[in-house]
């Protein structure tokens, strides 16, 4: 099977906080383009993971970025010994064999590269490879994934509307304070009591959003730290390390937040 | 050669320093130091016995150096001797008496030699210039120093010098703490950073509870020594009273700690004041205070830690009402805390049974306890009760008075005060509530939401205060400039567009010379000729079709390229007194020039597509610097702009740096891949109220400084400057200048100065 090493073999570890689980199967018997919308790190790429592994279905992820073109998605000819020779894209791949192809922080990538999805994303459901004439028809189980992170807000980079318009979405946000520290725990390998110090810290940047801060911590920046404090690091340092200083260079900020953190202990 | 006592009797006048006292100073000496100390002392005695009029003060210096000597070593005396003999020398003998009997006073409060010499070695040099002063600042040394410590004197000093330049008598009543800005520069300095802390704990008390409140600072006439919380609205006094040093650094934090948690717990509606004596209520606000820190500690078990430091009251002595106020305090949140007191522990004992969340249970307490105040018959002075500890809020924002009962020590309009953002200038301190930070440049503010934007009607003045940099003492003096800003009146556009008119070709000129030295982001431009990388879709289609026998395209190359403009430009205009002056040769006059210039520069850019802003600014010292907007980013070059233009007198002086601060403000806000301010001026800083032509030049160099911090390049334009101006170049950097003396030399030095903005 051409896909078989997009295969995911484990059951990544994931905490539903909703009926994100039920409203993705939907989505994806249908073969409903879906568009997970949320700031960063707060579990969207590990959803696709664990319902890919769920459906049982390959999963193709691309990471976006500005420089990508539209045949780093869908293929080029490269040259090897025996002469010109055509490799498919990581989108070509998904839409023949039928994977989840995942475009992860699709907003990076330019707009005229973004726009090769859009057959895929109607009725048509075909890819036309121009260089190779060729019109490639997606596998009935093709599904195509994207993220989008909203606060990222830049003039420039947005997703156009006509794109936005094909895609059904559902929003992500850091869990509530217990499913956190759940997760927080499992991931990181720490006690309870940790990872509920962790969530209250996160907690407390995330109120100081628009106040010296542009995001709060993510759960992944939790996580960070309580990896940190399982691997015998304080708690100051391990909060310093994973979560102070990587969020701001305001001191007067850091400030407050080791402050915070004093006022937790 | 060893000293005898009697070699020291002989110094004082006869009869003024018995054997006794001279044999117990040299036992004491010798004992600390052996036979160098003592001659080292003896030594600067006998220099000092020399001086004329030191008999006044020879007995009690002998006595006294003797227990510098003791205490910390020589050197303390020989900055003694000096400084005792300055005032001597300049006739103050009374301040040279008073001088020497406060070295005990100042043993006390410096602590070692090097101290000493902080203090007196300044004071020593200061006598000549102004004895009288420096006798009274001898007599406030014992009130200074506690605050500013060693470390502060001197800038206080410094600052009181230069506040009173040319006036002897004021400098005198500065030193003898007798004006209140001598008060004030002391809290200033002593403070630490005092915004900046406040802003901390303004940041820290959001991250707590999602909110903070707005924060207006009281000055130090109103003395008040106590936070006052009026509903979102948070009063700081100036000098918080009762705060051990080493504990000021956290002192805002546990005040935005405490006033928050009784935003969080305190109920909305006040308490009614109704029949409750004033001891009552002030019991009832200890135990809401205690009350609503308690619940904070459910949230927040650290809090205990930032607010315990500050209840230093012990369980000794005899009991008055505030004491114990403050006893109870203390019991109340103080694990560790035993008191031995009746009152005290049936206080706690009630608290301890009654529920958290009832917000009835401070009046109840208050009104019981308070009546057991009253019972043992404590007097309690409403009007000097001062909250303790210093951290907690005056209670005054609970509490509600009808008609009869007025609040003990506040009228009630003055505590319900609202304050409205940048509305005028404050009457004393500053206004706060709505400004964003940078913390450096504006208002006090805790967190807050941008002010309100543009838009400000023509005729209507909108005050702004900025710091000022002191280049002698090294800091920014904060809130030290004031300066107004209104949109230019329109003028007659005539005045400087002859000199413009028909010239079409110089318009031309500029904007060739704009669109050369483009800058923007860069891009890459795919199927290039020549380039530094291969474009690989193209090189691979070159590929392909050498393979099938075909011609390759040749442009398989990528390169970068600088394509988009994203420029925006702050013109901003000197329109002093001296552009009146005509350009040399009878030429038309400097302002024309200036006017003239913005004029066209702001067509070309628009021509090219860059955004472009003009201001223009006069001084009349600093308590006066008038801003006037011509043109706005967004706004098209038209007559409208052209006759703002025209609008403003030139008049009055040019006070560079506060100037470039504001226009560093406005044009921080535009979206802009790089930024440019763009001084056009005749001449170098000065205003009427600066003698040292040094201190505007440094200011604004600072300010050129701080706005590269915010990513803001600022450069100078001089007019009527034959060769740079030794002045201009320091604020600019000698590559952020360029002199014209024609308006046709404008395109060519344009050129060089965008041309050193892409390097």
């Amino acid at each position: 099977m051409p896909l078989s090493s997009f295969q995911i073999g484990e059951e990544p570890y994931y905490r539903p906080v909703g009926r994100e689980v039920r409203l993705f199967e939907a989505a994806h018997a249908a073969r409903m383009p879906v568009m997970l919308k949320g700031p960063t790190g707060c579990g969207k790429t590990r959803f696709v993971e664990y319902m890919a592994w769920r459906l049982g279905r390959p999963l193709v992820t691309v990471a976006c970025h500005e420089d990508m073109t539209a045949s780093d998605l869908v293929g080029r000819y490269l040259l090897d010994a025996d002469g010109t020779v055509w490799h498919d894209g990581p989108l070509t791949l998904a839409v023949r064999h039928g994977a989840i192809c995942y475009l992860d922080e699709v907003v990076e990538a330019r707009q005229d590269t973004t726009v090769v999805i859009h057959p895929l994303t109607d009725e048509r459901r075909c890819l036309p490879i121009e260089k190779r004439n060729e019109l490639v028809r997606a596998h009935p189980d093709f599904h195509l994934v994207i993220s989008y992170n909203p606060h990222y807000q830049s003039v420039v980079k947005d997703l156009k509307e006509s794109t936005k318009q094909r895609f059904a979405a559902m929003e992500f946000h850091p869990a509530d304070a217990e499913a956190e520290a759940e997760i927080i725990g499992r991931e990181a390998g720490i006690g309870p009591d940790v990872a509920r110090l962790l969530v209250d810290v996160g907690a407390r940047t995330r109120n100081l959003r628009g106040h010296g801060l542009e995001e709060g911590a993510s759960t992944r920046m939790l996580v960070h730290a309580g990896r940190l404090i399982g691997n015998g690091v304080s708690r100051d340092d391990a909060v310093t390390m994973g979560i102070v200083l990587p969020l701001t260079d305001d001191l007067d900020v850091r400030a407050a937040i080791s402050d915070s953190l004093r006022a937790i202990l | 050669m060893g000293v005898s006592v009697q070699d020291l009797r002989a110094l004082a006048p006869r009869g003024s320093l018995g054997d006794a006292a001279a044999g117990r100073a040299w036992a004491k000496v010798n004992r600390a130091g052996g036979l160098p100390a003592t001659e080292a002392w003896a030594g600067e005695c006998a220099v000092l016995a020399r001086v004329p009029g030191a008999w006044r003060v020879m007995a009690a210096f002998i006595t006294e150096s003797a227990e510098t000597t003791a205490a910390l070593g020589a050197t303390a005396v020989t900055s003694a001797r000096q400084a005792v003999e300055a005032l001597l020398r300049a006739g103050e003998n009374r301040g040279a008496s008073v001088l020497t009997a406060c070295l005990p006073d100042l043993r006390r409060l410096l602590r070692d030699a090097a101290a000493f010499a902080e203090v007196l070695d300044p004071l020593a040099a200061f006598v000549p210039d102004a004895p009288e002063a420096a006798s009274s600042l001898v007599g406030s040394l014992p009130k200074v120093l506690p605050v500013l410590g060693a470390e502060g004197f001197v800038p206080w000093l410094t600052e009181g010098r230069r506040m009173f330049e040319r006036d002897p008598r004021g400098l005198a009543a500065y030193m003898a703490l007798s004006d209140p800005r001598a008060e004030r520069a002391m809290i200033r300095l002593a403070g630490g950073d005092r915004q900046r802390e406040i802003h901390r704990a303004g940041l820290f008390a959001q991250s707590l509870w999602g909110h903070a409140p707005a924060v207006r600072s009281l000055g130090v006439r109103s003395g008040r020594v106590r936070a006052s919380l009026d509903g979102d609205l948070l009063h700081l006094p100036a000098l918080v009273s009762g705060i051990p040093r080493e504990h000021r650094r956290d002192l805002w934090t546990a005040v935005f700690a405490h006033a928050t948690a009784h935003q969080r717990f305190s109920p909305s509606e006040r308490f009614a004041v109704g029949r409750l004596k004033p001891r009552q209520v002030a019991v009832a606000s200890v135990i809401e205070d205690a009350r609503v820190e308690a619940l904070a500690l459910r949230d927040f078990p650290g809090l205990r830690s930032f607010w315990l430091p500050f209840h230093q009251v012990d369980p000794v002595g005899p009991p008055s009402a505030e004491k114990l106020l403050a006893r109870l305090a203390r019991a109340l949140i103080d694990p560790g805390y035993r008191d031995a007191d009746s009152w005290v522990g049936k206080g706690v004992a009630l608290f301890r049974e009654a529920d958290l969340a009832d917000v009835g249970m401070a009046p109840h307490l208050g009104a019981m306890l308070g009546n057991d105040l009253g019972q043992m018959r404590l007097a309690f002075n409403p009007k000097a009760y001062v909250v303790e500890p210093a951290y907690r809020d005056d209670s005054l924002g609970l509490w509600r008075w009808d008609t009869e009962n007025q609040p003990p020590d506040e009228e009630p309009d003055t505590a319900m005060e609202s304050v409205r953002p940048v509305d005028g200038k404050a009457p004393d301190g500053v206004d706060g509530g709505s400004a964003t930070p940078p913390p450096a440049e504006t208002e006090v503010s805790a967190v807050a939401t941008a002010p309100p934007e543009g838009a400000v009607e023509a005729g209507a003045w909108q005050v702004f205060s900025y710091p000022e940099w002191d280049y002698l003492i090294e800091r920014d003096r904060p809130d030290w400039v004031t300066l107004r800003e209104q949109v230019a009146p329109p003028g007659d556009a005539r005045v400087f567009r002859r000199l413009i008119e028909g010239d079409t070709a110089l318009r031309e000129t500029l904007a060739g010379t704009m669109r050369a030295a483009t800058v923007g982001r860069v891009t890459r431009i795919r199927r290039q000729r020549e380039g530094e990388a291969l474009d690989m879709d193209a090189a691979i289609n070159a590929a392909i079709d050498l393979r099938r026998g075909q011609a390759p395209e040749p442009d398989i190359f990528q390169s970068r390229s600088v394509v988009h403009r994203d420029l925006a430009i702050q013109l901003l205009l000197d329109l002093s007194q001296s552009t009146v002056d005509r350009l040399p040769g009878g030429g038309p006059r400097v302002h024309e020039v200036i006017r003239a210039a913005a004029s066209v520069l702001a067509m070309a850019m628009e021509a090219v597509g860059d955004a472009c802003a003009i201001d223009a600014f006069q001084s009349n010292g600093r308590s006066r610097v008038d801003y006037y907007v011509c043109k706005s980013l967004a706004e098209p070059m038209g007559t409208t702009v052209q006759d703002r233009l025209a609008g403003p007198r030139s008049q009055l002086s040019t006070r560079m740096g506060p100037a470039l601060r504001h226009a560093g403000v406005r044009l921080g806000k535009a979206r802009a891949y790089r930024r440019l301010l763009l001084l056009i001026t005749d001449g170098e800083p000065s205003d009427i109220d600066m003698a040292d032509e040094r201190y505007l030049i440094e200011d604004a160099r600072r300010a050129v400084r701080l706005l590269g911090g915010q990513g803001i390049s600022a450069l100078a334009v001089g007019v009527r400057q034959g060769a740079s101006s030794p002045a201009l170049g320091r604020i600019f950097g000698a590559r952020g200048i360029t002199a014209v003396d024609d308006l046709s030399q404008l395109p060519d030095r344009l050129l060089g100065l965008y041309r050193r903005l892409r390097a």
